[in-house]
């Protein structure tokens, strides 16, 4: 092709194209407007009854259809189902923010009574370690905070934060009572909890990505039975309908003392029966290491499972078991923590009746796994800790009904029995008992809420312990003998969030025994009130206060013991 | 384009012959191009300010104000009935004005019935099509939320009182009389037929039916909708609420109490919750499988649960918030459909951690002054596994590592004023020492 050519190609082509482009663009210009109405109106009411949620739905897809397929230069109207990484409106806000704040205010007084002590010394007299004189009072600030969001910027991403705290604005701390706050390291402000969370990671709903869950940061597990952990740390798990597999590590949360908490590692397996065979059963089994920390610290070994089971319309099952290895390098130290299981069967509506029983081993956590063992002494010379009793081999057996009576009225009777192998072998703080309850509830009218409950607890002290040539630390005769506690409240509520005002009581006569003294029917008792009032539906004010009057047989130097605090709740 | 345009446009290509002819048609295009662009964008913008911006519904405002335009109508005004023929609404029927081949409409707008169909439109039709018979569809007049545009001036009150209905038209009545059944036995909005029977009659010197402004006087009222959250579709039937399980009729004031006081159309909200609370938290007067707890008897997409506060009547919790619940409800908390967070605020939601929400900030009722100077230890020694609930084990060596009030002095104390507190309670000093690393400092082994 000549040149003249190529320029007359090219000029043709020119053309083409701009005739092509003007008739296009002449022919959207004549075209007729997108008459679609971008969001279509709601059907005109003609009955009052209301859709079912299927036709809600198809409305709402109808509703986004026509909007989808709007042109690109259209923008989708904003529907409520749309996801807003930063909420703006205020439901919204509300349903993806919590939010919670107490601060307040609060006054413990202990008069002196002038009396002496059991020790022969009068506290007003004296002075302790540091030179301080009895405060018989203290004041200080305190409140917790919570924040907590949902999908906010990512869908799946939620945080948590918890903490608490209590600053002293005045006194002392040679008081009536001890203050968590003053041990050695503790600090006024108690961060409890704070994690972030990713609850799936995108894809399908219910697909792979979908089920898999993280979290980071400071956070409680809580184990099959009856086991919590408290640790700074992450956690992944892969949570399917069917089953949830998660793994979890990190460092123990020690709010109080820091040296070296330990770190824990472990992992858990959830199953649903209901989901994988249809059968409503589930079975949770965990697993968790503790090194304990520290040189010589015991590192402890659980693996826990429970299980449940509806196994008639109104039969509940429940088993719970325990291995444990709790690190002591004792022959026994591996086995079964404890056993148990419950039952739970319900009469029609109004009766549910539960039975419970538990064995527990020796080798058995004293309290919890950082306690693993009976002593815990933090700092011996210095500092003394807690020195809880040997676990012992035990049943504790139990039952608890709870009756509806009227509309307006229950009842609840409970009943336990600690059943200890070798009685002999155990202390204070494992002796056989048994205790009954019972205890009630009324409505009066729609507002007044009364609670009334009466407890009896007898236990099985060991004369022996108590003669003449017994081992000086035997303490099988040492204690409480019997217990006789009467408690109640009652609640007036003027209205959801409007005002609530509670006074409630207490009186408890204990008869105690030891080695050396007998003393029968001493008692002490309380009272208590706590007012609410909302200005708003976000705020409540409110005081609380107590006066509790101690045993004049143990805790004859002082009076009353009066707690008063003022606290404003604002909670979103 | 025209076929000459065509032709020479394809001859081109096809041979590569261009002559004058081309040049030509380029200008032309573009002239043509830019003329029809032009007339399309003058004549969107003048649609565009003919109507109002708001055209998916048609604007009454504009229709009932003082404009000019409007009150000098035929040099009388516009009335409704110029729109609304009056037979139709009599019958009840919806009375859509227009159509009549769009009357009376285009007495005022007859410039916009003579160009493509545009946004003016929109405020009658969902869609237009000239070619296609039945496409040119009416949209119904949407409502907006609760938000009545013109709204009536109707009083329940006043047709429910007895007496004054008497002394009106001679008789009274009850709420069947305007609201009518459907097929399925729920009561449907009455429509202006409704009206006609007492307002053509009796009642015709209180307020007829041919003067609309006597009733429809008000303007953008918010009708209270009664309801603070629905998160899935609610599902009601007023056909299934005509007895209670024992038999005795339900009346429409046993859900609707407010009706009957209820003078304006703004006051008519839908019954709370708590209304239904009291019969479906009832076993005499509803049976199990719809008792309130059971969430999806009314959402269908929700899973069974606690029921919310706002459900409940008075201060009453939860059914199963029994006594024997407020004590042992670790299960139910822990399980994966929990609904605590429906009433306890601070919760998040996630059932892995309900039992450290609410119990890092609520204490037991029993955790009093006396249960921490005096009680908790005798507590502990029957159930470590509720102080472990919420407490580690450095939270109580936090306070025993201090020493207590009975220590001080501690010189005293340490020579001979523990004596007394050990005899009457030696339990008490082994919560903190033990015989290995204090007593035997001093004591024998046997008493």
């Amino acid at each position: 092709m000549s040149r003249l050519g190529k320029i007359r190609s090219a000029f043709a082509g020119a053309i083409a194209g701009a005739v092509v482009l003007g008739g296009a663009s002449a022919a959207l210009a004549e075209s007729p407007m997108d008459l679609r109405v971008k969001t279509l109106p709601q059907r005109e009411l003609s009955t009052l009854n209301m859709r079912s949620a299927a036709a809600q739905e198809a409305s709402v897809a109808k509703k986004e259809a026509p909007a989808r397929a709007a042109s690109s230069k259209s923008k989708a109207p904003t529907s409520r189902l749309e996801y807003k990484a930063i909420p703006t409106e205020y439901r919204d806000i509300k349903e993806r923010v919590v939010f919670k704040t107490n601060v307040g205010y609060g006054l413990d007084v202990s008069q002196l009574s002038g009396n002496v002590a059991q020790t022969g010394v009068a506290p007003g007299d004296v002075r302790d370690a540091q030179g301080n004189a009895y405060a018989d009072s203290r004041n200080y600030l305190l409140g917790d905070a919570i924040i907590g969001t949902r999908g906010i910027l990512m869908p799946s991403l939620n945080s948590y934060f918890l903490s608490r705290f209590q600053l002293d604005s005045g006194g002392g701390q040679f008081t009536a009572m001890n203050y968590v706050y003053d041990s050695g390291e503790s600090q006024p402000l108690l961060i409890r909890a704070g994690y972030a969370e990713l609850e799936g990671l995108g894809g399908e709903k219910g697909g792979v990505l979908d089920s898999i869950y993280l979290r980071a940061g400071r956070q409680y597990r809580y184990g099959a039975n009856r086991f919590v952990a408290n640790f700074d740390g992450i956690t992944a798990a892969y949570d399917h309908r069917m089953a949830e597999v998660s793994a979890f590590f990190g460092q123990r949360v020690s709010l109080f003392f820091n040296d070296d908490p330990g770190l824990l590692a472990g992992a858990g397996v959830k199953l649903r029966g209901e989901e994988i065979f249809g059968y409503p059963a589930d079975l949770n089994v965990d697993f968790m290491r503790y090194d304990g920390g520290g040189d010589d610290a015991a590192a402890p070994l659980f693996i826990e499972a429970n299980s449940r089971a509806r196994v008639a319309e109104n039969t509940r099952l429940y088993f719970r078991g325990r291995f444990i290895d709790n690190g002591s390098g004792a022959d026994n130290a591996s086995g079964l923590g404890r056993l148990g299981g419950q039952v739970r069967q319900s009469f029609g509506d109004d009766l549910i009746v539960i039975a419970d029983v538990q064995k527990n081993f020796a080798r058995e956590l004293a309290f919890d796994y950082v306690g693993s063992s009976p002593i815990d002494v933090v700092n011996v010379g210095e500092q003394l800790g807690l020195a809880i009793g040997t676990p012992q081999n035990s049943t504790l057996v139990g039952a608890r009904a709870n009756y509806q009576l009227t509309r307006n009225f229950e009842g609840y009777a409970f009943y336990r029995n600690r059943l200890v192998k070798n009685a002999e072998e155990s202390d204070a703080f494992s002796r056989p008992f048994q205790e009954f309850g019972l205890a009630g509830s009324a409505l009066i009218g729609s507002r007044l809420t009364t609670t009334g409950q009466y407890k009896f607890r007898v236990h099985d002290l060991d004369a022996a312990g108590n003669a003449e040539g017994s081992a000086f630390d035997d303490t099988t005769g040492t204690g409480t003998k019997q217990l006789h506690e009467l408690s109640g409240e009652a609640r007036y509520n003027f209205g959801k969030k409007k005002a609530s005002a509670a006074f409630g009581g207490y009186v408890r006569v204990l008869d105690i025994e030891s080695p050396y003294a007998v003393l029968d029917n001493d008692g002490r008792g309380g009272v208590r009130f706590d007012v609410g009032y909302w200005p708003t539906s976000l705020i409540r004010l409110r005081t609380t206060g107590e006066v509790a009057q101690p045993s004049q047989s143990i805790s004859a130097d002082i009076d009353a013991m009066v707690s008063l605090r003022v606290l404003m709740e604002a909670s979103f | 384009m025209s076929t000459k345009s065509r032709r020479v446009l394809s001859d081109g290509l096809r041979g590569g012959r261009v002559g004058l002819g081309l040049p030509i048609v380029f200008v032309l295009a573009f002239v043509l191009t830019a003329a029809c662009s032009g007339r399309s964008r003058s004549s969107t913008k003048a649609s565009a300010e003919a109507v109002a911006a708001d055209s998916n519904r048609f604007p009454h405002e504009l229709h009932t104000g003082d404009d000019k335009r409007i009150t000098g109508y035929k040099g009388r005004g516009l009335e409704c009935k110029d729109c609304h023929p009056q037979e139709d609404v009599r019958k009840g029927l919806a009375p859509f004005p227009g159509g009549n081949d769009h009357a009376p409409c285009d007495d005022c707008h007859k410039a916009e019935f003579y160009k493509p169909p545009g946004a003016f439109c929109k405020n009658c039709h969902v869609s237009v099509s000239l070619t296609v018979e039945g496409e040119t569809k009416m949209q119904a007049f949407p409502s907006r939320g609760s938000k009545k545009v013109l709204a009536s001036n109707f009083s329940h009150r006043a047709h429910l009182d007895k007496d004054g209905m008497e002394a009106a038209v001679g008789f009274h009545i009850g709420c069947d009389d305007c609201h009518s059944r459907d097929a399925k036995g729920d009561p449907v909005l009455p429509r202006h037929d409704a009206c006609v029977r007492c307002h053509e009659g009796k009642a015709k010197k209180i307020m007829s039916m041919s003067d609309c402004a006597s009733c429809h006087a008000q303007t953008n009222v918010d009708i209270a909708q009664g309801r603070i959250m629905i998160t899935e579709g609610l599902i009601f039937s007023h056909g299934d609420h005509v007895q209670d399980r024992a038999g005795a009729s339900i009346g429409c004031d046993s859900c609707h109490e407010d009706v009957a006081n209820s003078s304006e159309i703004k006051d008519v909200s839908i019954p709370q919750m708590q209304e239904c609370a009291k019969c479906h938290q009832d076993p005499k007067r509803t049976p199990e499988r719809v008792r309130i707890a059971q969430c999806k008897v009314c959402h269908e997409g929700m899973i069974d649960g606690n029921t919310p506060r706002t459900h409940l009547t008075g201060s009453t919790l939860p059914e199963n918030h029994n006594l024997e619940f407020r004590g042992n409800h670790a299960e139910q908390a822990a399980d994966k459909n929990a609904n605590c967070k429906y009433c306890h605020e601070n919760l998040s939601g996630n059932s892995r951690d309900s039992c450290f929400q609410c119990h890092e900030v609520m204490r037991p009722r029993d955790h009093q002054l006396g249960w921490r100077n005096e009680n908790h230890g005798r507590e502990a020694s029957v159930d470590r596994d509720r102080c472990a609930t919420c407490h580690q084990a450095d939270y109580c060596t936090a306070c025993h590592s201090i020493p207590p009030r009975s220590h001080q002095p501690l010189g005293e104390f340490r020579l001979g004023g523990h004596a007394e507190p050990a005899r009457f309670g030696l339990s008490s000093c082994l919560a903190c020492h033990t015989y290995e690393d204090t007593c035997s400092r001093c004591h024998r082994g046997v008493r």
